[in-house]
């Protein structure tokens, strides 16, 4: 089956007053349908390259298609209504005085009948586990709990493209891992949904379908988890670390005990070691 | 006599109303002098609010909590006990710039705290409040910035042109200037990428080493695993126990605990569950747990 | 935590709480206005207040306003009394009747003592009326309605959904900032400064160390804030559909009818008052038993 492109990084060039390349020619495409991570040490460009690709910052040089429209002052509204994008700070993007309020601020905006908004809050909030909270002010709710309405509200917009800009970053480990499943039932729900996570979680990392690693404004490695973590002594020269379950297989297979790769979970090593 | 103690300490918020909360209920365990103590629990568990009776932020409701000489409490009882028994003075007890000085606390976002014009003068802020000359204050505060990492460059540097890991240490630098024994930290690591996270910790691990008693709140296991000596659990207001890390992770009913367990653990823990036939309870790394796996295949 | 904020919403089901928020603000501003009204003399005065006060106390009961709360937010009135007590002191206006004159020039008088009561009175009442209509109704329903009074501004091109969601933010943000607030607070207690010792120029300095972080932080928040409103396709000068609607059901045209009926009572006896003699002026009955 032939892949169809929806985002496509063409050439990327960034850089502040300081003239020092954040990005560097970073070029890199995302198909319909993929949950795609990029990762990268502070300073390695990642927080740059989501700004760019939410339009916060506009590049120096280069460009960016969604679904084939480059992304520009003229398109952005369109574009705005391809994407959504949930940010690292719980609080500032929490914007309705209670979660129904927050789910519907997308749909107002694109004003839909207020019968209809009902239904789709009422639905969408079900969907993130968040029907019971429906008239809690953001001050009664957990941090997770925000970010779950957060992106709740845009799923509501039933669009193409969800980019999460550390969005874990800020909560705690229950928080953390809520969101993480999260995406993945979002993902099974949805295959259509294409999904960018820019993270620090090399956890999250390895349950995605492809990681791109960004290493001093360049694209370090682009490829399937597996592949991309293959090696811990590289991942540490550029200041990362690789997940446990892999550390683990590693040693193992060190030691002439292989793990198939499809077995990501540490659960899955340990039944797998007992048999 | 050891450094903290905390005395059947509780805090109620909102006492006389219908949203009254029991933050923390009868908490009782000692910190002993050059302890690296990390402060776990659920969120919601009592942690800040415990962390912030030792310096008199808060007065326990019940209890009182003893940090070496100075005592604070809010519990009437006491206080007029206290007193009556000529031990301490009503001002005493009321007065806690002696400890803040002995106390040094870094709460979430320390970012947030700083406001001088240039980061030397933010730095010279605590100590200057506490009594250090200027002149005291200045080689103290220069002192502290190198060792936070920070060179003379920054000195004049506004404190608000600074990245967020920066200020952050520009912020932990302002509280160790004053020279606290006591260095009390509220989640220092919230928001940052994993190296900005070792940065800060490894800081910290640094200034323990040089004698002062820490005392962590974190959610984080990795850190409790690889810095603390010991870690004191809470859950729903109550303290559950103190213990070195290790003991904890290894505990058969962690998940009465509501916490996180590192990856390592887990491990251990399912190994277990589906009935690894060698004994693994000695491993306390992954590569003698290793070893142990590999021997027998 | 949530803060403890004077007036702030009690979710109870009251019928109060039910009501439609603009009739609630409708009721605010008219008993406001009716407090202010002038009725002839003292007498007359303190009945119709003492009538209202006993109207807004059985609505302060049926709504479950919190009486000790409210008691709370009238200490700060105290200033207020030492103000006006002060005021009348030493620039004692005119009156009919004498306290004690302290020599031809200088004589304090009934009337004005009574002149701060009554001011005293009417401001407790629409403190009152202020903390019903707050902790009855959502800051967001009040927004609605405020929205809905501005309404005919639309005609002349005035934005009336910005002016309403811009409030709504703000209420939303007050508590967020109040916690913020708290943790700096705190944090510069740790590094030795004390916000309620010290004179005035030790004060500012103290209130300094609060306020500039706390301004740095509220300036980050509000730009994170703007771009997440518009990455969820925010535009001020488009026309945005709304989730809650207001609803005005029979209950609350009762309750309007009632509302005006009181109002018209107490507005006629205004008017009237100053015709109305039947009533002996209360100045009138102390001073005669100063003169007893």
């Amino acid at each position: 089956m032939e892949k169809e492109k929806i985002i496509e990084v063409k050439d990327l060039i960034f850089y502040y007053e300081d003239k020092k390349k954040v990005l560097d020619n970073v070029s890199f495409e995302i198909y319909k349908g993929e949950y795609v991570t990029l990762i990268g040490h502070n300073g390695s460009g990642k927080s740059t390259l989501a700004k760019l690709l939410s339009y916060i910052l506009e590049p120096i040089d280069g460009k960016i298609y969604i679904e084939g429209e480059e992304l520009n002052e003229n398109s952005i509204k369109n574009i705005r209504s391809k994407i959504g994008i949930v940010f690292q700070n719980p609080d500032n993007q929490f914007i309705g005085s209670t979660v129904e309020d927050d789910i519907a601020f997308g749909l107002e905006n694109r004003n839909v009948k207020q019968q209809e908004m009902r239904k789709i809050v009422k639905e969408f909030a079900t969907k993130v586990g968040m029907d019971k909270f429906l008239n809690k002010e953001p001050e009664e709710l957990s941090g997770g709990q925000k970010q779950r309405v957060a992106i709740a509200g845009i799923l509501a917009l039933n669009l193409k493209i969800i980019i999460f800009d550390e969005a874990t970053s800020m909560l705690d480990p229950e928080g953390v891992e809520e969101i993480r499943n999260l995406i993945l039932t979002m993902k099974k729900e949805n295959p259509e949904l294409t999904v960018i996570s820019i993270t620090h979680d090399i956890e999250e990392a390895y349950l995605s379908d492809r990681v791109i690693i960004l290493n001093e404004g360049k694209i370090y490695k682009n490829d399937v988890p597996n592949e991309v973590f293959k090696d811990e002594e590289e991942m540490r020269k550029i200041e990362l670390d690789i997940p446990f379950v892999l550390k683990i297989k590693n040693e193992l297979s060190k030691r002439n005990i292989i793990v198939p790769s499809e077995i990501k979970t540490i659960e899955g090593v340990a039944k797998f070691l007992c048999q | 006599m050891s450094m903290i103690e905390f005395h059947h300490v509780s805090f109620v918020y909102n006492k006389k109303d219908p949203n009254r909360y029991d933050a923390i209920n009868d908490i009782n365990f000692n910190i002993e002098e050059n302890d690296f103590v990390a402060l776990v629990g659920k969120t919601g568990s009592g942690k800040s609010t415990l962390i912030q009776t030792l310096n008199g932020l808060l007065l326990p409701s019940k209890g009182y909590t003893k940090v070496k000489d100075f005592i604070v409490t809010g519990d009437k009882e006491i206080i007029k006990k206290l007193v009556k028994e000529k031990k301490y003075k009503k001002t005493e007890l009321k007065n806690f710039s002696k400890l803040r000085k002995e106390v040094g606390m870094v709460f979430q976002f320390p970012e947030y705290q700083l406001f001088s014009e240039t980061v030397l003068k933010d730095v010279m802020f605590g100590p200057k409040n506490f009594g250090f000359k200027e002149k005291e204050a200045e080689e103290k505060a220069k002192e502290c910035l190198k060792k936070v990492g920070l060179d003379a460059s920054y000195f004049n540097r506004s404190p608000f042109e600074l990245s967020g890991g920066e200020k952050r240490r520009v912020a932990i630098a302002g509280i160790i200037a004053s020279n606290p024994s006591i260095l009390v930290l509220d989640e220092p690591t919230v928001g940052l990428d994993p190296n900005g996270r070792k940065e800060i910790l490894d800081l910290v691990k640094k200034i323990h080493q040089e004698g002062t008693t820490i005392i962590i709140v974190t959610h984080d296991m990795e850190t409790v695993m690889n810095y603390a000596n010991k870690v004191i659990v809470l859950k729903d207001s109550k303290y559950l126990g103190m213990m070195k890390p290790s003991e904890l992770f290894n505990k058969d009913d962690i998940e009465t605990y509501s916490l996180e367990v590192p990856p390592f653990y887990k491990f251990k823990r399912y190994l277990k569950e589906y009935g690894y036939k060698k004994d693994i309870s000695e491993a306390n790394d992954l590569a003698s747990l290793i070893n142990i796996l590999s021997e027998e295949k | 935590m949530r803060s403890d904020i004077l007036g702030k919403y009690t979710p109870y089901n009251s019928i109060i709480h039910r009501l439609d928020p603009r009739l609630k603000f409708f009721a605010l501003i008219l008993l406001m206005v009716i407090v202010f009204l002038p009725f002839g003399n003292y007498t007359n005065r303190f009945i119709v207040l003492g009538i209202l006060t006993l109207i807004i106390g059985l609505i302060m009961v049926i709504g479950r306003v919190s009486f000790s709360s409210f008691f709370r937010s009238l200490s700060s009135l105290w200033m207020m009394v030492i103000f006006l007590l002060i005021f009348m002191f030493f620039i004692p206006t005119k009156g009919d009747y004498p306290i004690y004159s302290f020599n031809e020039n200088y004589t304090l008088y009934w009337d004005n003592l009574l002149q701060v009561a009554h001011i005293l009175v009417r401001l407790i009442l629409m403190i009152a009326l202020t903390i019903i209509l707050t902790s009855t109704t959502l800051p967001m329903d009040i927004t609605y309605a405020l929205d809905w009074y501005l309404t005919p501004l639309k005609l002349v091109k005035f934005p009336t959904q910005v002016v309403s969601l811009t409030i709504s933010l703000a209420l939303r943000f007050i508590p967020t900032l109040l916690n913020e607030a708290n943790r700096i607070m705190n944090a510069q207690k740790s590094r030795g400064v004390d916000y309620n010792k010290g004179f005035f120029m030790a004060k500012i300095k103290s209130i300094t160390t609060l306020i500039i972080p706390l301004l740095v932080s509220c300036f980050s928040r509000s730009d994170e804030l703007a771009i997440a409103m518009e990455a969820r396709g925010y535009d001020p000068y488009k026309h945005r559909t709304r989730y809650k609607s207001l609803k005005f059901s029979y209950k609350d045209l009762i309750a309007l009818l009632i509302i005006i009926l009181i109002a018209s009572m107490v507005i006629t006896f205004s008017i009237c008052s100053s015709t109305i003699s039947g009533f002996d002026d209360i100045i009138n009955f102390i001073w005669g038993i100063k003169t007893i």
